[in-house]
């Protein structure tokens, strides 16, 4: 397993997508499947679109939109910020699968993988695991 | 760590000697306890802060309200419990909901003016909270909210134990205030919460390494017929404390004066070479320059003088006490308190003196707290 560590620097989408890329190409896997999860649950993991920046801003907007910091939480053992983070992390997702091909990452051209931070500036990890495609014979392919 | 002194021998110094494990093992549940405390909402409501209290309590209130200023963002006052109970409560204020909150601290939950503070400001709206080692005290019961501290027994010395958990607790419910607000990160608030475990543990370093040079200028200050403990800033609480301790344990006239002030004031006292001078001097603290101009007015005076301090002096190292690097500046005060009361523990075993005089003769009146406890309080208002 490949864990990239890093510091969010606040809160909103940041980028890991060379993470992925590295993890691939460190792996030699030529095809197969790549796993990425993160152990945290004020965070999400997310494929967004990446050319226009102020795209990125409308999806951690509507985020913030759908659940926000409030102080009436019944969670609070933490923050505000803690317990909305929770429920934008439960919306998103900890998780993805990404298909890899001919050794590279198959994504789209707009394409690209964030991580959603909602409880920023931390410490925060990214686990990618590589699972490796069965071989198959010619057989099983016609069939 | 470090190892106690027999508390037969001199309990003050045992006390001083048993803060490390008392600060260590204590952390985990008053930590807890101020993240069970305050709701939210309560927390967001208040616009400022009054920490009160008598004696220790309030000395508590003065080193703690900077740092509360710092990681909370709120306002924040230290006020004796007679200011905060009967002159304070008649200025014309706004009315809000939870607000100021009022963090009286009191280690028995007994004293009358500390209780009289919580009842006058709660009948006025004020949100309470309680620190006290008494939960079911009458100031606990007074306030809305009680921080409970436990304090294991322990053989009787001038407030030393009650002083460094009340302070550990004012840390951290400040540490939980800002982080709630945030003021504070997560990660910011627990790396605060691990520099003051880390501070405990310095104090353990520390203290033995200190003690034969504090004593030794115990027996030669022991003549001296009053002190003076010089700092500016945060530190300046510091001193007020070791000027309690002076007070309490060995029965000196002892006064704390800011490093700016005594130039003004206290320079000019007659008899310079009988009054002991303490100057407090962390490396964070502003007021470095000026203290090295003081120096040699200190000098010239004949005072016998040490300068406290955590900062590289290598000039007249005869005349500085070295104390070590705190692991936050946030929290450089307790070390020199600790120092200061040990200091002050064994002063008062070389003069042969009694705690608080024994409470017997002249200060019989003072014999179970009496003097603190039983005062008449003022009547509440009228709804």
């Amino acid at each position: 397993m490949h864990v990239h560590r890093f510091r969010t620097p606040g809160n909103g989408p940041h980028e890991v997508t060379e993470a992925l890329h590295a993890a691939v190409a460190q792996s030699g896997m030529r095809a197969g499947a790549l796993v990425a999860t993160i152990p945290h649950t004020t965070a999400g993991l997310a494929v967004l679109s990446f050319p226009d920046p102020l795209g990125l801003e409308d999806v951690a907007d509507e985020l913030a939109r759908l659940v926000p910091t409030r102080i009436d939480f019944k969670h609070q053992h933490d923050t505000p910020q803690d317990a909305a983070g929770h429920i934008k992390s439960a919306l998103v997702g900890v998780s993805l699968s990404l298909i890899v091909e001919d050794g590279e990452l198959v994504l789209g051209h707009s394409q690209a993988v964030y991580f959603m931070e909602f409880d920023g500036p931390r410490d925060r990890q990214l686990h990618v695991q590589l699972l490796p495609a069965a071989s198959v014979s010619e057989e099983e392919k016609r069939t | 760590m470090s190892t106690p002194a027999p508390t037969a021998d001199n309990p003050m110094r045992a006390q001083v000697f048993s803060l490390p494990e008392l600060l260590a093992t204590q952390h985990d549940a008053l930590e807890a306890a101020t993240r069970a405390l305050l709701r939210t909402p309560a927390i967001f409501a208040v616009r400022e802060v009054i920490l009160t209290g008598c004696g220790d309590s309030h000395v508590a209130g003065e080193l703690l309200a900077e740092p509360w200023v710092r990681l909370t963002g709120i306002p924040c006052r230290p006020l004796p419990a007679m200011q905060a109970a009967r002159y304070e409560t008649q200025l014309p204020r706004r009315s809000l909901p939870h607000d100021p909150l009022v963090v009286a601290v009191s280690s028995s939950g007994t004293v009358a003016r500390t209780l009289e503070a919580v009842e006058q400001w709660r009948r006025r709206g004020a949100l309470t909270v309680a620190v006290t080692a008494d939960p079911q005290s009458r100031l606990a019961r007074a306030a809305e909210h009680c921080l409970p501290l436990s304090l294991p027994p322990f053989a009787a010395a001038p407030g030393v134990r009650s002083f460094f958990l009340s302070a550990q607790a004012l840390y951290l419910l400040a540490i939980r205030i800002g982080e709630v607000r945030g003021r504070l990160t997560q990660q910011e608030a627990e790396r605060l919460r691990t520099q003051l475990s880390a501070t405990a543990d310095a104090l353990g370093r520390m203290l033995p390494a200190l003690d034969e040079e504090l004593a030794a200028l115990a027996r030669e200050w022991r003549g001296h017929g009053r002190y003076e403990l010089l700092a500016s800033g945060p530190a300046r609480a510091a001193a007020a404390y070791g000027r309690a301790k002076v007070l309490e344990a060995a029965g000196v006239p002892a006064v704390d004066q800011d490093v700016e002030e005594w130039v003004h004031l206290d320079y000019f006292a007659r008899d310079p070479d009988t009054c002991a001078t303490w100057v407090l001097c962390p490396e964070s603290a502003r007021d470095q320059s000026r203290v090295r101009e003081i120096e040699p007015f200190l000098q010239r005076l004949g005072r016998p003088y040490r300068i406290l301090t955590d900062a590289p002096r290598p000039a007249e190292p005869g005349r500085t006490i070295a104390l070590p690097a705190p692991p936050d500046p946030l929290f450089a005060v307790l070390v020199y308190a600790a120092a200061l009361a040990l200091f002050a523990a064994r002063l008062s075993a070389e003069l042969g003196a009694e705690y608080g005089r024994g409470a017997r003769g002249r200060w019989q009146d003072c014999r179970d707290g009496a003097t603190t406890r039983n005062s008449q309080r003022l009547p509440l208002p009228a709804d």
